[in-house]
């Protein structure tokens, strides 16, 4: 099913050889003022493959790249999958402490970042956390590269022979691993999803076929790359269809409105969220939009393209493990009214079960996720390799697929996904608090994470100053939007003894 | 030993822990405690560490049996690199082959052995590679390779005991603990990863049937770079807390002395190694009364060796990591169960699937280099073995040969194992080895190679009274000289080889 024996390339450097040949002058990556055509791409990450090599890099070298949405992500990612090494991007939503432990956890050896982003001087928090290499903090860390101007000073200037590069890229394999995508862990834990070169890229070409994905579409998605949905939807599945990504890191929604009418892109994805506040712009109304002709990202469809009704157009499932979406449809068109809230049928390679007893969905099949990092097979998939997502549906006589829920507590906002005990555990370790984290529904966002604490009794609770602690231990994005402080016998308990998390979140505002 | 989160750097540190002073390893000339196998591995760590190696890193280790191969290996595995042991047979296109669908990063080769002199014939047979590794660069020829070194040659230096210790503590049982190369019967020898848990699971579940406990003092002829010795020897002791006695060379006079000496209490290994012992002029007068009834029959006393086919054959494969299946080898199969390979070890669930035998389970191979998942295992997570075989009723397991080797003559399906265990039951057949031929593009004949002194008219007469006259081989050669069989490099029966010489050589 990987290998279809077809012409597609199954790793990452025949992939790129060969959509460098077909159009080295077409545009990869767009990102404001910056852009990578694919005969950029080809040459940036030759170069720095060979300073990865001739620094000691090599197959199965895990390689973290700490960069927001850029060429220098790309040609970070480029070069290490082609010397056979394993990328783990890494969200650059991280706090110091969270870094650490990415970096301790998934045993990375290289560390190729950004200087700053945004607010983040990534100088001072690695150097802070690292004045020296190695450490006993990341015991496999050896090197921390900092890109200037497309470059990495602290790796070898005299990178190995062309010859060394092409034996390196010709002994990477299909069932190479080439990235790890972390995501939440429902403990404290971040999970690292080990996906490989050859289903990844069979994935992402089936998933183009379905959404029509060709070399002539210019597609704008502001997915980080760090996440899967970035990675493997937006940069990977242009790279398999040979297309243009547009991306935007403005902070501005002028400054994003500016680059979608100077790219124009053809097609729009990724989450609503994402594009929400750019209809309030006050430039909006006389902005020309015209070039998107699909996509689902609603606020921001001309007129006449967008839907009438967003829940009578199937919807998609994407989720990490999957290696992006697993359940969409290629029909774009308005669905009967008994389809509203469809989520389109499990995609080609995906095996789905659903459970009789409460509706958990299952998945089995080649491009799931090679597992998670550190774990053993068994403790991931069932014994016949079933993976159960957490999430409950229900399945209509057609096939089409509805999202009833989250089995687990794993609270989803704005495509992120956060563990409450994560943010229970940093409540805790920042304020001395004990918290009940759980998600409420919201409107724009999905879910928003929201926390109830137990008040200490003879003092009050500062909830600015704990959101402002809380923000420097995680990522701003698990940082509760509601807190309510309650007297511990105000907790609101079930029969059993067990909390009420349903009147928790009443309390808290939501559903 | 508690085996819930099994690691090799766990493991070390248990051993040193209740058994410091208990031998390890014994050879001919040396010997090394627990305590000095934990110390002695974790000083080469810190030096391997210290010269750039990091977890998933590929250790190459070419060397023969003895306390150096078994301190370096436990040195690379329990800071989280991955090892590749090597045959010291293989040819120089073997050995390249090999480091490169390992990715192996570091090689560390003993300078020479027996003829051979490993770094010198790397490097004939890729010109530059060893010289430009030496020098710190690297090479087309192997281009994950960026250390080389000979055993005694690992760069001084070393990194910080608390780094080593932190290397140590970030080693989980899902990390990959070894690549062992394997030849299917046809193919490119295959390197098979295994993890930390399911390589160490899988070597537990086969002490108790193996008879390897706490203290016993364990000889097997084997190599530690293929499975038998890696696994069956020095994991086995390891996790049993038992003493391996080991050889570079195994050669029975200096074996018969070691076992004597070291008053060996379980010999395994295959029994045509433990024949050529007993065989030995010095056989008869060495003491090797502490010998227990687990071990090969022809090693024990006339009156403790049991009848051919009353103990299990154990069986396994580099896949499952030694043997899967086996019983008691002290003790005697049901005598309706004499032949079979007695019955699955805990962890391992077994199939059989159109006469082939599936096997699944958490103790498993995780993958093959280069081969993707999906084309190693079923989608719902079946191994296919390439074996034949059948579960009876109690659940024993039969083996019936290779799936690949099964012959069809006439179409009638005949098994070389079975004709071939028929043959070593008849007096004086020392081996037998059995295949299809077809020579001159003729009709499909079963031919067998059998060492023996025997006639061959004997030979015949003795397999036609237990052989089906169809399955009675049609194509012989007989050789009193056991150096006449086609080895492969990796220790198995050359099939090619053999089909060649049953031609040219065989007779009706």
């Amino acid at each position: 099913m990987v290998d279809a024996g077809d012409d597609l390339p199954l790793t990452i450097p025949d992939l790129l050889r060969a959509r460098a040949a077909e159009h080295p002058d077409q545009v990869l990556l767009a990102v404001d003022e910056e852009s990578l055509t694919y005969a950029d791409a080809d040459q940036r990450s030759a170069a720095l493959a060979r300073a990865l090599l001739a620094a000691g890099a090599g197959h199965g070298t895990r390689i973290a790249i700490l960069h927001p949405n850029s060429p220098d992500f790309v040609v970070a990612w480029l070069a290490t999958a082609r010397i056979g090494a394993i990328s783990a991007p890494l969200s650059t939503f991280s706090t110091s402490t969270e870094l650490v432990g990415l970096l301790r956890g998934a045993d990375i050896s290289v560390l190729m970042s950004a200087t700053t982003y945004r607010s983040q001087d990534y100088v001072a928090i690695l150097r802070g956390a690292f004045p020296e290499l190695p450490s006993v903090a990341a015991p496999s860390l050896r090197r921390i590269g900092f890109a200037t101007s497309g470059r990495y000073p602290e790796l070898p200037a005299d990178g190995v022979g062309l010859d060394v590069l092409e034996a390196a890229e010709a002994a990477v394999t299909p069932a190479d691993r080439m990235v790890i995508v972390h995501t939440s862990g429902s403990t404290s834990e971040p999970k690292g999803v080990i996906h490989g070169h050859g289903s990844l890229i069979r994935h992402l070409d089936n998933l183009n076929e379905l959404r029509r994905f060709t070399p002539d579409e210019v597609l704008f998605a502001n997915s980080p790359f760090f996440w899967i949905g970035g990675f493997a939807y937006s940069l990977l599945g242009t790279l398999v269809a040979g297309a243009t990504l547009v991306c935007s890191n403005s902070s501005t929604a002028a400054g994003v409105l500016d680059l979608i009418e100077r790219e124009r892109p053809t097609l729009v994805n990724g989450f609503a969220a994402s594009v929400a506040h750019l209809p309030d712009d006050p430039t909006f109304p006389d902005r020309d939009l015209s070039s998107i002709r699909r996509g689902n990202l609603f606020p921001i469809l001309p007129a006449g393209v967008g839907p009438r009704d967003p829940e009578l157009h199937h919807s998609m499932l994407g989720m990490t493990e999957a290696g992006s979406v697993c359940l969409t449809s290629d029909d774009e068109s308005e669905q009967p009214e008994h389809r509203r809230g469809s989520f389109g049928r499990p995609v080609p390679g995906f095996e789905t079960r659903v459970s009789e007893e409460d509706g958990e969905l299952s998945f089995r099949g080649p491009f799931l996720m090679e597992g998670y990092d550190g774990r053993e097979r068994h403790e991931t998939f069932d014994v016949d390799c079933w993976y159960r997502t957490g999430d409950l549906v229900t399945v209509d006589d057609d096939g089409f697929v509805y999202f009833r829920g989250r089995s687990s507590d794993m609270i989803k906002t704005a495509g992120a996904n956060v563990s409450p005990r994560e943010v229970e555990a940093a409540i805790l370790e920042v304020a001395g608090l004990v918290a009940h984290v759980v998600g409420i529904d919201d409107p724009s966002k999905g879910q928003l994470v929201a926390a109830l604490v137990r008040s200490p009794g003879d003092e009050d609770v500062d909830i600015e100053d704990l959101r402002a602690r809380l923000r420097e231990r995680v990522s701003a994005y698990k940082v509760p939007k509601q807190i309510r402080v309650i007297a511990p016998a105000e907790v609101p308990l079930m029969s059993s003894g067990k909390l009420d998390l349903r009147a928790i979140k009443e309390l808290l505002g939501g559903a | 030993m508690e085996l819930d989160a099994p690691t090799l750097p766990g493991l070390l540190a248990y051993r040193r822990e209740h058994v410091p002073d208990l031998q390890a390893l014994v050879t001919v000339d040396d010997a090394m405690t627990y305590a000095e196998l934990d110390r002695d591995s974790a000083a080469i760590s810190a030096r391997l560490v210290a010269a750039g190696v990091v977890k998933g890193d590929g250790v190459g280790l070419l060397a023969p049996n003895g306390l150096e191969w078994a301190t370096i290996a436990c040195a690379a595995m329990r800071i989280g690199a991955v090892l590749v042991p090597l045959s010291t047979l293989l040819r120089p296109p073997e050995l390249l082959a090999q480091l490169v669908a390992a990715s192996v990063s570091h090689l560390v080769s003993v300078r020479g052995f027996r003829d051979r002199r490993y770094l010198d014939d790397l490097e004939a047979e890729a010109p530059g590679l060893v010289a430009a590794v030496s020098a710190g660069g690297r090479h087309a020829g192997a281009p994950s390779l960026r250390g080389v070194w000979t055993t005694d040659g690992l760069p001084e230096a070393s990194a910080a005991p608390e780094l080593v210790r932190a290397l140590e503590d970030r080693v989980r049982p899902a990390d990959d603990l070894a690549i062992m190369f394997t030849s299917g019967s046809r193919g490119a020898p295959k390197g098979v990863i295994h993890t930390h848990g399911g390589a160490l699971r899988a070597t537990a579940a086969g002490l108790e049937a193996r008879r390897v406990l706490p203290g016993e003092r364990l000889y097997i002829p084997m190599p530690f770079f293929w499975m038998g010795g890696f696994g069956g020897g020095l994991l086995s002791a390891l996790i049993a807390g038992a003493t391996l006695l080991t050889e570079a060379e195994p050669d029975p006079t200096r074996t018969l002395e070691l076992l004597e000496r070291e008053r060996a209490t379980l010999f395994r290994g295959w029994p045509d190694q433990a024949a050529r012992l007993a065989a030995h002029p010095a056989f008869a007068s060495a003491d090797l009364s502490a010998l227990g009834d687990g071990s090969l029959g022809a090693v024990l006393s006339p009156e403790r060796r049991p009848a051919a086919g009353a103990r299990a054959n154990l069986f396994g494969m580099t896949e499952s990591f030694g043997p899967y299946c086996g019983d008691r080898l002290d003790l005697d199969l049901p005598v309706d169960k004499h032949g079979s390979c007695g019955r699955p070890f805990e962890g391992v669930e077994v199939r059989i699937v159109e006469g082939e035998i599936w096997l699944r389970g958490p103790n498993l191979l995780r993958g093959i280099c280069g081969q993707l998942r999906s084309t190693v295992f079923t989608p719902d997570g079946w191994f296919r073995t390439g074996d034949l075989g059948r579960l009876d009723a109690e659940g024993y397991l039969w083996y019936d040969g290779r799936l690949d080797d099964m012959v069809k003559v006439k179409g009638a399906t005949v098994y070389p194992t079975e004709v071939e265990a028929a043959l070593r039951a008849v007096d004086g057949v020392r081996q037998s080895y059995v295949t299809d031929v077809a020579p001159d593009g003729g009709s499909v004949q079963v031919a067998a190679l059998v060492v023996t002194d025997a006639d061959r008219a004997d030979v015949v007469a003795g397999v036609k009274q237990r052989l089906s006259a169809f399955k009675v081989p049609t194509r012989w050669l007989l050789t009193s000289d056991a150096s006449v069989v086609p080895m492969s490099a990796t220790g198995k029966v050359d099939k090619k080889g053999l089909q060649r010489l049953l031609e040219l050589e065989g007779t009706p």
